[in-house]
């Protein structure tokens, strides 16, 4: 489509350029940067409540709790010959499993009051939630296995423009939330003791950060697929561009770049035909590696 | 003078040495220096000072306030405290992290002015805008001592506060703390540092940590030290 017919899409009713427009392009570009956005932060409160510049919004087991979902909306339910294929089954899917993940961990932290605890948790959980997955993929039929295939590979294609007006609506909130508690998040970097010392409260602050970046990426995990890079990639690129790690400066950065970041890939994956995650991961990937090897050199 | 902090009847947990009840009243403006070897219950009595841990028996109490009752928040203003290893992964500059311990602390009004003291109390400028993991552990220490003085609270506990220090850092630190006791602040210090503690530092009591007791030799009127008298 080009310019042309974009604009009279745009601004004419009924047609087939407005359909496209109006129902495909825009509710695309929208989605892609709610999620964009909505991953960006997700990644800076990961990165924050583990003090590791390699953490992102997958770290906690939500992701593998999305794709057992979908599996089992998908293949479990199609070999079942029930519900497969139904619109909505895969959102459902992923929802049901990202949220009951989010859930077990807010029992978790309630318990135990420990990150490395989370961490080996999300590790596992990944790991079983792997295995039952191939469990199902033996036995799918071919078109519910390519179907979860291609959910795997992301995209922005499949919400509506209420989906993706919600996603930005909780992106919004979560980077306005960021900078409130700015300088608790600031003080949580020297260590969870030295931010109790100055009065910030280490079990509040970590149940923060899991719910915030937990239902950031459970959300758009339900809506995309697990988008990939996007939360470990787009901290480092802002910390690095506004030589700045406090909060205050980079919580909206982090947004606004997560969110730029991924319309623009979305837009190199549907001119070059190839999946959302591949063309994130090229991308991606060197500039994570470019970003930790100059901090290396740095420190040595 | 009214005692900034009551010890009354304390006995630590975690330790097999001395269950002899400790009590101690520490008036403002005081150094105690809590000193003995390795693995004697030094650092758990600093945790326990801090409201951290909770003690098997008797009580530590703030200005009447109960150290293991408190919010953290409400702890924050009575107290801060230091580790005795410095943070290195925080990229906050020195003059940001002193920034927030002056936010979070008791001296809100006066803000910048409690920052630029600091810095000047503990010679920090010419690091005052270097990101912590950029300094070596001596300067990354005095940065987090500073910080807890920042706090501007009435108690500072400090775990082995000179272990990364060398003679001159020393120097600066013990002069910074000798202005702050003339101001009313009271300072628990753990330390293996003999020699620093008795040409610099301004002690008026020690506690001796040993296997079977606390040994205590102090310059002001201790209330009934139970735990056997030194010196």
């Amino acid at each position: 489509m080009d310019a042309d017919s974009f604009r009279a899409g745009l601004w004419s009713n009924g047609g087939a350029e407005s359909k496209i427009v109006w129902g495909l392009r825009i509710p695309r570009s929208v989605m892609g940067f709610g999620a964009g956005a909505a991953l960006g932060v997700a990644g800076l409160l990961m990165q924050t409540l583990f003090r590791n510049p390699l953490a992102g919004p997958s770290v906690l087991g939500i992701t593998s709790g999305a794709s057992l979902g979908v599996a089992w909306a998908t293949l479990g339910a199609g070999a079942l010959g029930a519900g497969a294929g139904l619109w909505g089954a895969e959102v459902c899917g992923a929802a049901l499993g990202s949220f009951a993940v989010l859930g077990l961990l807010m029992a978790l932290m309630a318990k135990f009051n420990s990150r490395s605890g989370l961490l080996v948790f999300g590790l596992m959980l990944g790991y079983l939630a792997g295995a039952l997955v191939t469990v199902m993929q033996a036995q799918a039929t071919a078109g519910a296995l390519r179907a979860f295939v291609f959910w795997g590979m992301g995209s922005f294609a499949d919400a509506g423009l209420g989906a993706a007006l919600v996603t930005i609506s909780l992106a919004a909130v979560a980077i306005a939330t960021t900078w409130r508690f700015r300088r608790s998040l600031d003080v949580w970097t020297l260590g969870s003791s030295q931010a109790q010392s100055m009065g910030v409260d280490p079990r509040k602050t970590s149940r923060m950060l899991v719910i915030g970046s937990g239902v950031l990426a459970a959300w758009t995990t339900a809506w995309c697929g697990p988008v990939a890079f996007l939360g470990l990639a787009t901290p480092h690129g802002v910390r690095a561009l506004m030589r700045s790690s406090r909060h205050g400066d980079i919580a909206l950065a982090c947004g606004l770049g997560g969110g730029a970041l991924a319309v623009w890939a979305d837009w190199l994956a549907h001119l070059a035909g190839l999946p959302l995650n591949a063309v994130l991961s090229i991308v991606g990937a060197p500039v994570v590696i470019a970003v930790i090897l100059s901090k290396i050199s740095r420190n040595v | 003078m009214s005692a900034h902090i009551s010890i009354h009847e304390l006995v630590l947990p975690r330790i097999s040495g001395p269950l002899v009840p400790l009590t101690l009243d520490i008036p403002p403006g005081a150094m105690i220096a809590v000193v003995g070897r390795n693995g004697c219950g030094k650092s758990t009595f600093l945790s326990v000072l801090a409201g951290l841990l909770s003690p098997v028996g008797g009580s530590v109490a703030y200005d009447g306030q109960r150290a293991d009752r408190m919010s953290i928040a409400e702890r924050a203003a009575h107290l801060a405290w230091v580790q005795s290893t410095p943070p290195r992964g925080s990229a906050l500059t020195v003059e940001a992290i002193l920034e927030l311990a002056s936010h979070f602390g008791s001296a809100k009004n006066a803000e910048q002015n409690v920052v630029e003291q600091t810095i000047e109390d503990f010679d920090l400028s010419q690091y005052a805008c270097t990101p912590l993991n950029r300094l070596s552990d001596g300067w990354a220490q005095r940065a987090m001592i500073a910080r807890a003085f920042a706090q501007n609270t009435p108690t500072v506990l400090l775990d082995e506060p000179t272990a990364f220090l060398d003679l001159p850092a020393k120097l600066v630190v013990f002069k910074a703390f000798a202005k702050a006791q003339e101001h009313g602040r009271s300072i628990v210090l753990s330390s293996h540092d003999f020699d620093a503690l008795d040409r610099l530092a301004h002690v008026q009591a020690t506690l001796q940590f040993t296997s079977s007791e606390i040994a205590c030799a102090a310059s002001f009127n201790v209330a009934g030290v139970e735990a056997g008298l030194l010196g």
